[in-house]
């Protein structure tokens, strides 16, 4: 860890506890980041530290885009649909949304499509409208929460 | 949260004409050249009650500072820029002496400098917006709403304000929550610029989002939906409609955040 404090075992616990208790999901949501499988899989494509120089430059799009080529390149399958950039964006911010909203434990059913079948801008839509319509609203609360607890930007 | 005095003004008003005769222009620029000089009159007689008073907000002296918002609160008093161990030494202490939680300035600025420089902003930089940080109440706030602590482009160009209602006495342990927000909030802060004339992002089969405000980083003031918007969801919680939630920004930050509570 980078900034890591030392402060006492016990008070650590408890912070965590009371900070993450409204909204378990961010939490084990973040702790994604560190599993080892994910990773690999990621290859530094969501890490903090890629979010944050794209974020220093204000270039949400390329990051977007990174990450959806990052996917891409994950494909087990020939991918000969060529994407444009947007739509290699648009690839990022479908399987981003997937990759932290997916309920802990569960599959992440459009990463796994992405990597089995062809990605064409029609299965992106179809993933997002998913995404939206079945995954996200189920998270909507502890987000609520995280939102209105949280200092503000 | 954006500032209360938003930058409404700066939109480009799409349905509206201004085409003039020239008999209206002319009349248009008496009233306009009389209306000037009623206003000098007025500033010249209010002296300094009109205008912004640079000396009045230290660190006006960044190039950043385009929004023209007037910073709320007071400032912080300036603290000494130390290292993430020494921070936590003094959290630590703090928590073991039962100290409650205050607006320590070395905590805070250490806090903001130390990441946004590790984040890659520059130190100089760094150091003008740690030095900017304002401690507000519900009287004299420039966040959206009471009791909200918040982070926006101001005249000494991108601060943060932190609400009094964070320091509650009772509860020394509270230090460590305290240090999460501040931390939370780098990464808010961690961007090399402002962009205040609009930008357009385009996502291709998800549509393209324009954003008429301030754009920093992951972070815009305003910007158009898209049908399905996976960037900032609408959230609902109990039946009720909550708002937008930015994921990207609210995750990462929540990351940066992480790295302090895990070690």
């Amino acid at each position: 860890m980078r900034n890591g404090l030392d402060i006492p075992e016990s008070a650590k616990k408890n912070l965590i506890e009371k900070r993450y208790a409204p909204f378990t999901f961010m939490q084990q949501s973040i702790d994604l980041l560190d599993d080892e499988n994910w990773v690999k899989w990621w290859d530094g494509a969501v890490s903090l530290d890629t979010a944050v120089a794209y974020h220093l430059k204000g270039d949400r799009v390329g990051f977007f885009h990174q990450v959806g080529q990052r996917v891409k390149a994950n494909s087990a399958v020939p991918q000969d649909v060529a994407l444009s950039h947007s739509d290699a964006a648009a690839l990022g911010v479908v399987s981003f949304a997937d990759f932290i909203l997916t309920p802990w434990g569960e599959e992440a059913e459009a990463l796994i499509r992405f990597t089995h079948e062809r990605i064409t801008p029609a299965v992106i839509l179809e993933e997002a409208k998913k995404i939206s319509k079945e995954i996200a609203p189920l998270k909507s609360l502890n987000l609520a929460k995280l939102f209105f607890t949280q200092s503000g930007s | 949260m954006s500032p209360k005095r938003s930058k409404e003004h700066k939109r480009p008003k799409e349905h509206e004409s201004y085409a003039l005769s020239k008999k209206a222009f002319l009349q248009l620029g008496v009233v306009v050249l009389g209306a000037l000089g009623v206003t000098t009159l007025i500033i010249a007689i209010a002296g300094q009650e009109v205008g912004p008073k640079g000396p009045e907000f230290p660190g006006e002296f960044d190039d950043e500072g385009k929004g023209g918002i007037v910073p709320g609160g007071e400032m912080l008093q300036p603290g000494d820029l130390v290292s993430d161990r020494e921070v936590a030494r003094i959290v630590s202490e703090y928590m073991r002496s039962g100290v409650d939680v205050y607006p320590e300035p070395t905590i805070i600025e250490s806090i903001y400098y130390n990441n946004m420089v590790r984040n890659g902003v520059n130190p100089d930089l760094a150091e003008r917006r740690a030095r900017s940080t304002r401690i507000a109440n519900n009287s004299n706030y420039a966040c959206s709403d009471i009791n909200q602590s918040c982070q926006y482009d101001s005249l000494v160009g991108l601060v943060a304000e932190i609400n009094e209602h964070e320091f509650k006495p009772g509860n020394p342990e509270d230090w460590i929550r305290f240090v999460g927000l501040r931390a939370h909030e780098s990464f808010v802060l961690s961007v090399a610029g402002i962009e205040d004339d609009g930008v357009q992002e385009n996502y291709g089969v998800l549509g393209t989002r324009n954003i008429y405000g301030e754009a920093r980083g992951f972070w815009a003031t305003n910007e158009s939906s898209v049908e399905i918007d996976l960037i900032s969801p609408e959230v609902y919680a109990e039946g009720r409609e909550w708002g937008k939630v930015n994921l990207p920004l609210y995750f990462y930050g929540e990351a940066q955040v992480r790295d302090y509570y895990k070690r």
